[in-house]
């Protein structure tokens, strides 16, 4: 015999489902409870979400933070790593100076100097360090290189006016 | 239908429950044994593994002349270690052995034994290599290959001034010279850092550390002008081998301000070629002019004249009698060239520089007041010029139980006396300066990171007064100019003032008649003098010996060289345009 719809171990009866006037379920055949209006908000939210979603969610909202906060120290860590590099270089840099200059005093050096001097320019040494007196008087004023005398600025022309412009626009008169 | 029920344990499931029961256990019981009981060893172990420590080394300061130039300065280098801790894993160890070696250009048989003779420790394979070869070798991470930052020493003239500027040992300190005398302020202080290391020994920012930053070395400016320096050191040694003498010293100051300008000794030391286990070291670094001890001879003469004639005893035309000898204390004194002149005036004396006339004028001074003065003159006593090693010099007075009447006479034509050449151009400077003795220096201004210290020309004591110490002057212009058969020490185009000075060398039993000191104390130019010089050539043996033919013309070549350097112009004329 086969077994009665809705009913489990031990003949409790599950209620069947009809669907009453409103469309709203019904147990059993009763008559449909009148229709009253839907909650609104978490009301809502929370008769229609199970158990196993809201943990689902909390689990979800935790792996989300944990993912933030190894992200977070993560770009932390990088950030580190960057600022080294940046010091390591910086340091670098200020080796790399100090040996410039100590490179650019020993090209200074008055023995390197000489030998450039004497060897690559064909210079001398002087023999005799010569003073000469000119004994005429020294001008008034002294003449200086052009690139050193201010020139003044040349003026600006004037600007013509209307009846010039207009005047000159004409075909022979411009 | 199955009679079997499903829902039954078997002894399968109960063996599988109790084995996992008990692994379970045994990890929870692990679990609390390292987390719990061990949980401070454990934590400290790992500090230990993660904290990193690193000395951040302090650049050594550097020393500048008087231009900016620096004599001495360092560079960043690196040593190079072989961890002998991590080299036991011996196949990574020939690995690295055989890459190091590549890089060095070594055996990496040596590597590997140098680097596996011992289980820990490190040994250094080569110290000072430079900073951009160093990097290269960073970037290969050899395994347990360690580079250390370090420095080197580096001398960019080399050649220059090697006594003076001084040299560091390979443990960062100052052996001799500026290098010694100021090293706490070169050295600066080393900083140090911790911090939590990552597994690849990378430092983690934002963990916990702590960090002391190192302060660098102080920069030490001289008064020194190489330029100056390298004329003088060239002369010098050009004048060593042309009078084949022993040994020399040449300072060159500002009399204003008692600025060196340039200090030499010969034999020196090459900063180029320091060898620390010669034997004969200790001679070569020693600077000469300021720790030697020399009897000055006729340069004395000016200060016993300008002694009488601030005490108003005598002026340059008060005369005396020369009769080539005179007696004083029971011991007979003799003109240098035994002549006699006859009737005998200050400035003539002076010119002919005759040690009668220096007994005469000393005679009338007293001794009590000839010794009072040479104290006033900054002799006898350190000039306190900042370098280690400086001679006090020496003389004896009325109160020493060895002092004779005749120890008056011949101090005052300088012998029987000692002082060190910076002593006697310091004291003869006050004659070109209107009177004031000026304290030495060489040191202009040290720089630091916490501030800069300049150090301005100090005024020791008035020694004589304005009016004397130009007609001592002017008597000194009168030795060089006024001679009618020229003098040694004429630089053409300009006046020179100055004297000579020649001393025989002291031994144990007396004097060296065949040995001298050949001395120079000049100014130029005359009017306005930039500098003073002091040349002591030792025992010059060409066959000239006087302070006239050996150190005069040693400062006239000097001498006008510096004036072109320094660009003063001639006073006198030279050639005219009509």
């Amino acid at each position: 015999m086969a077994a009665i719809p809705g009913t489990e171990r031990g003949g409790r009866l599950r209620p069947r489902i009809t669907a009453g006037a409103n469309g709203a379920s019904t147990g059993l055949g009763r008559q449909a409870a009148p229709a009253r209006p839907l909650a609104s908000g978490w009301g809502v939210a929370r008769k229609r979400l199970s158990n196993t979603t809201i943990v689902a969610l909390v689990l979800l909202t935790i792996a989300t933070a944990g993912i933030f906060q190894v992200l977070q120290s993560s770009r932390v860590a990088e950030v580190g790593y960057q600022l080294r590099a940046l010091e390591t270089e910086r340091e670098s840099l200020d080796a790399n100076i100090r040996l410039l200059e100590a490179r650019i005093a020993g090209s200074s050096n008055l023995e390197h100097l000489r030998e450039q001097a004497e060897g690559r320019l064909g210079m001398v040494q002087p023999v005799d360090d010569l003073s000469i007196t000119v004994d005429v008087p020294a001008p008034a004023v002294v003449p200086l290189p052009r690139r050193y005398v201010e020139t003044p600025l040349a003026e600006a022309p004037p600007e013509p006016t209307w009846w010039e412009e207009f005047i000159g626009s004409l075909p022979g008169f411009d | 239908m199955s009679s079997k029920r499903t829902d039954q344990l078997t002894w399968r499931h109960w063996t599988l429950g109790i084995v996992v029961l008990l692994s379970i256990a045994a990890v929870m019981v692990r679990l609390y044994e390292v987390q719990i009981l061990n949980h401070d060893d454990y934590l400290e172990q790992a500090a230990v593994t993660r904290q990193g420590a690193a000395t951040l080394p302090a650049p050594r300061g550097a020393i500048l002349d008087a231009t900016g130039y620096p004599l001495a300065t360092s560079v960043d280098t690196w040593d190079v270690y072989i961890d002998r801790f991590l080299w036991r894993d011996r196949e990574l160890a020939l690995r690295a052995a055989s890459g190091l070696a590549d890089f060095l250009d070594m055996s990496p048989g040596d590597l590997f034994d140098m680097g596996t003779d011992e289980d820990t420790g490190d040994v250094v394979v080569v110290r000072d290599m430079d900073y951009g070869r160093g990097l290269l070798l960073e970037q290969l991470d050899l395994w347990g290959i360690r580079l250390i930052p370090s420095s080197k020493r580096v001398y960019p003239e080399d050649t220059l001034a090697g006594s003076l500027v001084g040299y560091v040992g390979r443990d960062g300190e100052g052996l001799w010279g500026i290098e010694s005398d100021f090293d706490s302020t070169l050295q600066g202080h080393d900083g140090w850092t911790t911090m939590e290391r990552d597994a690849l020994g990378r430092p983690i920012a934002f963990t916990q550390q702590r960090s002391k930053d190192p302060i660098a070395g102080g920069e030490v400016q001289l008064t020194i002008d190489r330029f100056i320096q390298a004329i003088v050191e060239e002369t010098l040694a050009s004048a060593l081998t042309e009078y084949n003498a022993r040994s020399g010293s040449i300072i060159v100051m500002d009399p204003h301000t008692g600025e060196i300008l340039a200090m030499a000794s010969s034999p020196s030391i090459s900063l180029a070629e320091v060898d620390l286990n010669n034997p004969d070291l200790a001679t070569l670094v020693k600077n000469h002019a300021v720790t030697d001890l020399y009897e000055p001879g006729s340069v004395l003469k000016t200060l016993t004249t300008a002694i009488a004639i601030d005490m108003g005893l005598v002026g340059p035309n008060s005369s005396y009698e020369d009769e080539g000898a005179v007696e004083y204390g029971g011991y007979t004194i003799r003109n240098w060239d035994f002549s006699a002149h006859g009737l005998t005036t200050v400035r003539e004396y002076l010119q002919a520089s005759l040690n009668t006339g220096s007994v005469w004028l000393a005679d009338m001074v007293g001794a009590e007041s000839f010794y009072g003065y040479l104290a006033k003159f900054g002799l006898g006593e350190p000039t306190h010029v900042g370098l280690s090693g400086e001679g006090e010099g020496t003389y004896r007075t009325p109160a020493d139980p060895d002092w004779y009447p005749v120890d008056l006479a011949t101090n005052s034509y300088g012998q029987g006396l000692a002082v060190t050449p910076l002593q006697m151009l310091t004291a003869v400077n006050s004659l070109a300066n209107g009177g004031v003795l000026m304290r030495p220096f060489i040191v202009s201004k040290v720089v630091t990171p916490s501030d800069v210290r300049s150090y301005e020309p100090v005024e020791v004591r008035r020694v004589i007064s304005e009016e004397a110490a130009r007609t001592t002057y002017d008597l000194m212009r009168d030795v060089v100019e006024g001679q009618e058969w020229g003098h040694g020490a004429q630089v053409e185009g300009y006046q020179v003032a100055g004297k000579t000075g020649t001393t025989l060398v002291s031994i144990p039993t007396g004097y060296d008649i065949d040995s001298t000191i050949a001395s120079f104390a000049g100014f130029i130019p005359y009017d306005d003098p930039e500098i003073s010089v002091l040349v002591k050539i030792d025992q010059p043996t060409g066959g000239l010996n006087l302070g006239g033919q050996v150190a005069a013309p040693v400062f006239a070549e000097l001498a006008e060289k510096v004036m072109a350097y320094l660009r003063v112009p001639p006073t006198e004329p030279m050639v005219t345009q009509p």
